[in-house]
């Protein structure tokens, strides 16, 4: 990723507007998921794929107090062959995870109480070139991105969601709409509680469906895989090495195409309906793609599985609402 | 002066778990260890580093040829051959949130 010669930073102060200071953001800006979301934009607008793993970024100075101030971020990928360009710009909000990074910081060495709310103003910087150490390995390694493009096929979004409910939160704009065969959720609720007290999880796989004429990209997820060799605990499900090899083996076993899309876990008796940071990080590691779909499914009552969608929004971490596709009568 | 010579590796792949980044290596000396290509590698594929709790993930090379996870220590000239994949697989945890 390159910067354009720039360096971020935040300045950050208390609700009453007294200064913290200005903390710069190298090692806690995360630009991959900006990175993803401009390529999905560009395969919704129809742009087509081919976009090389890397790309630029460039602020946008705030219109009224100039630079270094940033209203946003402007994220540029650029094709393999160089000749074109797609762009996605950002607001400030992007920041947030940063910012809320830093304030865990300042709460740890005191300088904040655990629950103060801050605000932050996101800058850019010219950026100081400091020599960079590059490995023995890195000098002689010739490296070529041959990512291949995402498996998408044509369909109609009005005749996917003729026979499905809604589920969860309302649509967002610019949603990435997930449209899971109603069975999938059946598979995830019986799974759950057969796990009884311990975390289980698994696997999700389907497609990823263009419609052209409403230049709307979605995804169906049509089956799920359980998850083997995990370490389960009450609070906790551990994916190993072993995990994965076996979820890509029964992928590549699948019929119809399905891809890898996401993932599901649950969250036993009594525990909170929520998307961990752990569950986060996972995420971000593995399903850092836009069109990547977590579901969560939880026990508030005894008899009862209630399942939460989650997946990317304009490069965050959002939770979001799912269509139910109901099952041929 | 003196020119190093080192025999090095080509055709090499590298793959994330869902196999959506894949890089294409030549030129690979075969005298690093694959733990030093798999660190340049997370870098190259911008895979984190480190976990929800801020401890470093464990990832593995998973050898498609043999089946098996190559041990970081094992020099690429003993473990890989040309058009050999390698798929990057990380240790992590999910999981819930106690207020």
């Amino acid at each position: 990723m390159t910067t354009g010669g720039f360096s971020y930073a935040l300045a950050i102060f208390r609700q009453d507007g007294a200064p913290l200071g200005q903390f710069p953001l190298e090692g806690l800006l995360d630009w991959e998921p900006a990175i993803q979301w401009t390529r999905h934009a560009a395969l919704r607008a129809g742009r087509g794929q081919g976009w090389r793993d890397a790309g630029q970024v460039q602020p946008i100075w705030h219109r009224r107090r100039g630079a270094p101030v940033l209203s946003g971020v402007r994220v540029e990928v650029i094709a393999r062959d160089e000749r074109i360009r797609a762009g996605c710009e950002f607001g400030t909000t992007y920041f947030a995870d940063a910012a809320q990074a830093l304030s865990a910081g300042l709460v740890h060495a005191g300088e904040l109480v655990d629950g103060e709310r801050i605000t932050f103003v996101a800058m850019a910087v010219p950026e100081r070139e400091t020599p960079q150490q590059v490995s023995r390995l890195a000098r002689r390694l010739v490296v070529r991105d041959d990512s291949p493009d995402l498996p998408v096929t044509d369909g109609s979004f009005t005749d996917a969601i003729a026979n499905a409910d809604r589920m969860g939160e309302p649509v967002l704009e610019d949603e990435i709409p997930v449209i899971a065969a109603a069975c999938v959720l059946e598979d995830i609720d019986a799974l759950s509680r057969r796990a009884g007290a311990l975390e289980t999880g698994g696997a999700l796989v389907g497609h990823i469906v263009r419609d052209s004429r409403e230049r709307q990209v979605f995804v169906t997820v049509t089956g799920q895989i359980p998850a083997r060799h995990t370490e389960a605990s009450a609070v906790r499900l551990a994916f190993t090495a072993d995990t994965w090899q076996d979820i890509r083996r029964q992928v590549a076993l699948r019929a119809d195409g399905d891809i890898l899309l996401g993932w599901w876990h649950s969250h036993p008796d009594g525990l909170d309906h929520c998307f961990s940071e752990h569950d986060r990080a996972l995420h971000r590691t593995v399903f850092s793609a836009a069109h990547s779909v977590a579901i969560v499914a939880s026990r508030p009552e005894p008899d009862v599985v209630a399942c939460s969608a989650w997946g990317w929004h304009r490069g965050t971490l959002v939770r979001k609402g799912l269509f139910v596709r109901r099952a041929a009568p | 002066m003196s020119q190093e010579h080192v025999a090095t590796l080509d055709r090499v792949h590298v793959t994330d778990i869902t196999g959506q980044k894949s890089r294409a290596l030549s030129n690979v000396p075969t005298d690093a260890t694959v733990g030093e290509l798999v660190q340049e590698m997370l870098s190259e594929l911008q895979l984190p580093l480190n976990d929800g709790a801020g401890r470093p993930l464990h990832y593995q090379a998973r050898l498609e040829r043999e089946g098996r996870h190559v041990h970081g220590s094992e020099l690429i000239g003993d473990a890989l051959e040309p058009n050999d994949s390698l798929v990057l697989t990380p240790n992590i945890e999910a999981g819930a949130h106690r207020n």
